[in-house]
């Protein structure tokens, strides 16, 4: 193999290199931690495990194994490819080889990655000579099938969008929840926001379904790292949680390049990644270049064919038919293959080996997926190479020039809401389907205590109570996770629509459909509108969103792909949508008010400086649409659309009359300095709240209605709030910090799209001053 | 033939025809004004069952009539007389049997290879045990064949429970609203009794009604039930954690008229074969997929005028069984004569 420093030396000798090398960090070199388990593993497990070409297990691992014999729940954030799969599956495999009826659930978020899974799990099972009929339950699995894989799998593969169908049919699955010792849920960090919300209820069903038939199974997590673990597994479950965070792998030295395409004003980005893919799997280094979109991903791989055509590349993307995949990613183990051009696809869980160059073009949204990326580098203890190719805006640029961030890693949180009034309402009618609901469940259905309820409470048949009324049972004591009272009234409101009714055994279920096809894991139900492109719903998203994104005449991305949309239908809830190739992108023209309703929490910041976080309300009018090449303008279309008006959860900043006089008499453009300081503060929120920017939304004010003083709002983009706020009101402090060194670093004079400028900015970035929002922001910091 | 009379339970919503109502809103109308304010009871006199889960309401109504089924000798012989029901004998061992003169499953019994099984299908004909011989015919011939059907001749009166659920949608997940059952009793008598659930805390009373009845009769009888209507009842139950023992014979008429008439009907619905075979056209009928929107109706009102509709479209469905079960024992018997 090549010598990994030449060939990053020989990068600087290249024509169209310009100084694009803006610093290289090393990355932390590892001996390997090994452990013993104490007591030993089952000879037939430790000697499998030796077979396996695995002399001896990680301290992790055997952490893990500690934990989990002791019936804790335990979640796991080691290093891509530090065997986490292996560390949950010895207490499973000990556990089946003791018993003969256990059974164990493993939920991954993606398709392609449960197949890869069951390979895994079937060599244990051959390995052990037991016969568990391991088998995957989803979408694909032809309906003659389905039977038997209920009456005799003991380990079953699914994912979380099938687990919600399949719920209701329980009875079916009876020898199987009985038994239920084990759930394990792998790249738990995919599970926040809207859709991790909606899982956090979904497993708050499946627990209810495990106890009713008897069982109480424990929770294994796997996650990328994060902030928040354990917070993050709690929410997941409602269950206690310990972290296992220390990773007992070796890692070889490697080093992360951080290469920024603006010093070669005369090459574009995408070039450039592929002249990157080129000489470094030219070099003989193993690469894989992670790019944001499927196009891209088919572009570059096609440009390095051409240039090279005697070099193995290949794209890889999701939507390839599973035999392709297949062998991209045989190719890619046996060295076959010397690159692969991707999307976030070849991210999760699947299995290719270490590599020896990682490209990730373009910051991935969150830490969690730069590492999970990142973490594909280095075989054992050689040496490897992680390329960052920073793009244009201020999220990237701002990585470039502080890479101490993402070597830091685990700095952001995920969040997930448990109280969002519409997502507990969704769940609770696919609840009260999939048995009776009772009242003190409305209190404990999210119960993170399991001591609470033990299974000698389970009522396999149900003797009518005394009275007509679910109400009348006991309440049980309050249990300290929030939602008790959103619960319930989410109950009232659906029996007042007639979906619930209440009956002596509970409510029971009585709408008009199925409620697991109305409730959309990834959506907020109520105002779920279905984009289609060809008969087909490629996305669904809430009314505000598709007002922001999918208007008649936007062009919408999709995947990497653009469609434009042809007919927004409000009512019908639907957006048709054609899929276009085009060059240019729109943006919407809004104008949006803000009233705010009640403050929940507020401190002082800095003097003359309060935060508050609270629920208000946003009304959103969609004026028009600007169609933009590049950055450049070339028309401007009026929209005519109803305005949006939904209550959610925000925090504000509200600055004392003093603080702006004083900016002012300094000749500051206060008004613009806000505007500027908005701006950053929501492009990194996405950092510490681990959101997409376009969760969130925001505002600023010399004045403001409510507060009379200067202010800025910045708020959660989904009705009644996805958690995001509350944890920018925990963290505001290293929000505030990040923002403030964004913009103070930023070479630029009067503020550029790498700092304060908004490619999403409804005021088209109007006004805005720079200096003003560095003054600002400074005044922010905690003092000391 | 002796069948049970339909028309006796026309429903009597305005037969008339001058005034039949015409469409879903008219007949809304009606239903809104005929019945507005009246008792439950006078709208559809019954009486009310409890049981240890609670209570709801019944509609019984009994008339004269019998079932024509299987004739009993006939059965018997004609499954004597197959040779293909033996594991292991199909049509070429057959005709090889044929020329060596086991002709039938008494002429097998002393058969080296075949005279376990003959013995055993002989012993079961002579016990009656039509749960096992059904399998056995299932497995061998059809689940639709004829003879399954003919089983019934081995039956007493007694045996029979016709069954016929109207629910709020298709998913188990929602309520089952009424219960019609059938039962053949003394003296040739036919009973007719209706559960309704005059709100959802019934519907578990209800079940455990219908769910005792369907484990105190060996054969059930349903029109599309081993889809519908017995996995429906399977999962109700399963929801409210009471028990439901599977019934040992369940004839399933809609896969018998997809055999017997396939080909010359349109459909197999019941309604079409009412139609066709029987020759019953409904007047004022509440198509199916209405029951969830009357029922709604009905308890938002209170008016259990909308009730009647499904009440009424439930008992003719049930009867429709009976009807349909003797068409089919006369159409297979006359093409056999």
């Amino acid at each position: 193999m090549a010598d990994i420093l030449s060939t990053l030396d020989a990068l600087r000798q290249q024509r169209w290199y310009a100084g694009q090398i803006a610093d290289i960090e090393p990355l932390p070199s590892r001996a390997p931690t090994y452990a013993v388990p104490d007591p030993a593993l089952p000879e037939p497990l430790a000697s499998l495990v030796r077979k396996m070409g695995i002399p001896e297990l990680y301290s992790h691992q055997v952490a893990l194994l500690g934990h989990a014999r002791l019936g804790r729940n335990v979640i796991i954030t080691t290093a891509t490819a530090s065997g986490k799969t292996l560390a949950f599956n010895l207490p499973v495999f000990e556990t089946m080889l003791e018993s003969r009826t256990a059974t164990a659930l493993y939920l991954y978020p993606m398709k392609a990655v449960t197949q890869d899974q069951l390979k895994v799990l079937k060599r244990f099972e051959q390995g052990l000579e037991l016969e568990l009929h391991p088998a995957v339950y989803d979408g694909d699995t032809p309906a003659d099938k389905r039977p038997r894989i209920r009456q005799r799998s003991r380990l079953v593969l699914s994912n979380p969008y099938e687990l919600h169908q399949i719920l209701p049919y329980h009875y079916q699955w009876q020898q199987f929840y009985r038994n239920l010792r084990y759930c394990i849920i792998d790249e738990a960090h995919t599970y926040r926001g809207v859709f991790g919300s909606n899982v956090a209820q979904l497993i708050r069903r499946l627990r209810r379904i495990c106890t009713y038939h008897g069982s109480n199974p424990q929770f294994f997590l796997a996650s990328a790292s994060i902030a928040n673990p354990q917070e993050l597994a709690e929410k997941l479950t409602g269950k206690e949680f310990v972290h296992v965070g220390d990773d007992g792998a070796p890692r070889g030295r490697g080093w992360l390049v951080l290469w920024n395409p603006l010093a070669n004003e005369n090459m574009s980005i995408h070039v450039q990644t592929q002249h990157l893919v080129t000489h470094f799997a030219g070099a003989g280094l193993q690469t894989v270049c992670f790019v944001p979109s499927r196009r891209l991903a088919e572009l570059i791989s096609r440009w390095v064919k051409e240039r090279t055509p005697e070099l193995a590349v290949s794209p890889y993307r999701a939507g390839y038919i599973p035999e392709d995949r297949r062998s991209i990613e045989a190719g890619l183990s046996s060295g076959a293959l010397r690159g692969v051009v991707s999307t976030d696809a070849l991210e999760l869980g699947i299995d290719i080996g270490s590599l020896d160059c990682i490209i990730i073009a373009g910051f991935p949204g969150t830490f969690a997926s730069f590492w999970q990326q990142a973490g594909r580098a280095g075989r054992k203890l050689q040496d490897s190479l992680v390329v960052f190719i920073g793009y244009a805006d201020a999220l990237n640029q701002y990585l470039l020039r502080n890479p101490a961030l993402i070597l830091e890693r685990g700095f952001e949180a995920a969040v997930i809401d448990l109280t969002n009034p519409y997502i507990i309402k969704g769940h609770m009618a696919c609840a009260a389907s999939e048995l009776p609901l009772r009242r003190e469940e409305i209190d404990d259905a999210a119960n993170p205590n399991p001591k609470a309820r033990t299974t000698n409470e389970v009522r396999m048949t149900n003797a009518p109570t005394t009275s007509g009324n679910p109400e009348s049972a006991a309440p049980s004591p309050k249990s300290l996770v929030p939602g008790p009272d959103v619960r319930l009234a989410a109950v009232r409101e659906l029996e007042k629509e007639l979906i619930l009714r209440p009956t002596p055994v509970g409510w029971i279920y009585a709408g008009r459909t199925r409620p697991q096809e109305e409730v959309a894991l990834d959506a907020i139900e109520e105002s779920a509108i279905e984009v289609v492109a060809d008969g087909r719903v490629i996305e669904t998203m809430d009314r505000t969103r598709a007002c922001r994104e999918a208007y008649p005449g936007a062009v919408l991305l999709h995947q990497g792909e653009t469609y434009v949309v042809k007919a927004l239908d409000l009512e019908q809830q639907r957006a048709e949508v054609e899929r276009k190739d085009v060059d240019f992108h729109t943006q919407v023209i809004q104008r949006e008010e803000m009233r705010l309703l009640e403050t929940q929490l507020q401190r002082q910041l800095g003097p003359g400086i309060t935060i508050s976080l609270g629920r208000l309300e946003v009304t959103a009018t969609y004026t028009g649409y600007r169609v933009k090449k590049y950055d450049q303008l070339i028309a401007t279309h009026p929209l005519d659309l109803p305005p949006v008006k939904f209550p959610t959860v925000g925090i504000w900043l509200v600055f004392s009359g003093e603080t702006a006089l004083e900016l002012q008499e300094q000749g500051c453009d206060f008004t613009g300095g806000l505007h500027a300081a908005e701006h950053a503060l929501i492009a990194l929120a996405p950092l510490v709240a681990m959101c997409d920017p376009r969760d969130i939304g925001g505002g600023s004010y010399r004045m403001f209605p409510d507060t009379m003083l200067p202010t800025i709002i910045v708020y959660d983009g989904y009705e009644h709030g996805i958690g995001i706020s509350e944890k920018l009101y925990a963290e505001f402090d290293r929000l505030s910090r990040i923002a403030h060194s964004l913009v103070a670093q930023c070479a630029c004079e009067r503020g550029c799209p790498a700092c304060v400028l908004s490619p999403r900015c409804g005021d088209a970035n109007e006004p805005i001053d720079k200096q003003t929002a560095v003054a600002i922001l400074g005044r922010l910091q905690p003092t000391g | 033939m002796r069948t049970f009379d339909p028309d006796k339970y026309e429903p009597d919503v305005d037969p008339d025809s001058d005034g039949r109502p015409d469409t879903v809103s008219a007949f809304r109308e009606q239903l809104r004004r005929d019945y507005e304010g009246m008792p439950f009871e006078k709208v559809m006199p019954g009486d009310v069952v409890e049981n240890d889960f609670g209570s709801c309401y019944r509609l019984t109504a009994t008339s004269r009539g019998g079932l024509r089924r299987g004739d009993a000798g006939r059965t018997r012989k004609d499954l004597l007389g197959s040779v293909s029901l033996i594991r292991g004998i199909r049509s070429k061992t057959q005709a090889r049997l044929k020329e060596q003169g086991f002709k039938t499953l008494a002429d097998l019994e002393n058969h080296p290879r075949f005279s376990g099984e003959s013995k055993r299908i002989r012993e079961l004909l002579e016990a009656g045990s039509t749960e096992e011989l059904t399998e056995v015919i299932g497995a061998r011939l059809s689940k639709s064949h004829p003879s399954v059907l003919g089983l019934s001749g081995l039956h007493a009166d007694s045996d029979f429970l016709f069954l016929d659920l109207e629910t709020m949608g298709l998913f188990a997940g929602q309520p089952l609203v009424v219960a019609g059952i059938a039962r053949l009793g003394p003296d040739n008598t036919i009973t007719v009794d209706q559960y309704v659930v005059r709100d959802f805390p019934d519907e578990l009373a209800l079940l455990a009604e219908v769910n005792r009845q369907v484990a105190e009769h060996r054969v059930l009888v349903t029109y599309n039930g081993k889809s519908f209507d017995l996995p429906f009842l399977t999962g109700r139950s399963a929801y409210y954690g009471i028990g439901l023992k599977q019934p040992g014979v369940h004839f399933d008429l809609l896969h018998f008229c997809r055999r017997a008439w396939r080909g010359e009907l349109e459909g197999c619905s019941l309604r079409s074969i009412e139609q066709s075979i029987l020759g019953i056209s409904r007047e004022t009928d509440l198509p199916g997929e209405l029951v969830p929107e009357f029922y709604y109706e009905y308890l938002r009102t209170g008016n259990a005028g909308f009730l009647k509709p499904i009440v009424d479209h439930n008992r003719q469905d049930v009867v429709s069984l009976i009807n349909v079960f003797a068409s089919l024992v006369e159409h297979w018997s006359a093409r056999s004569e």
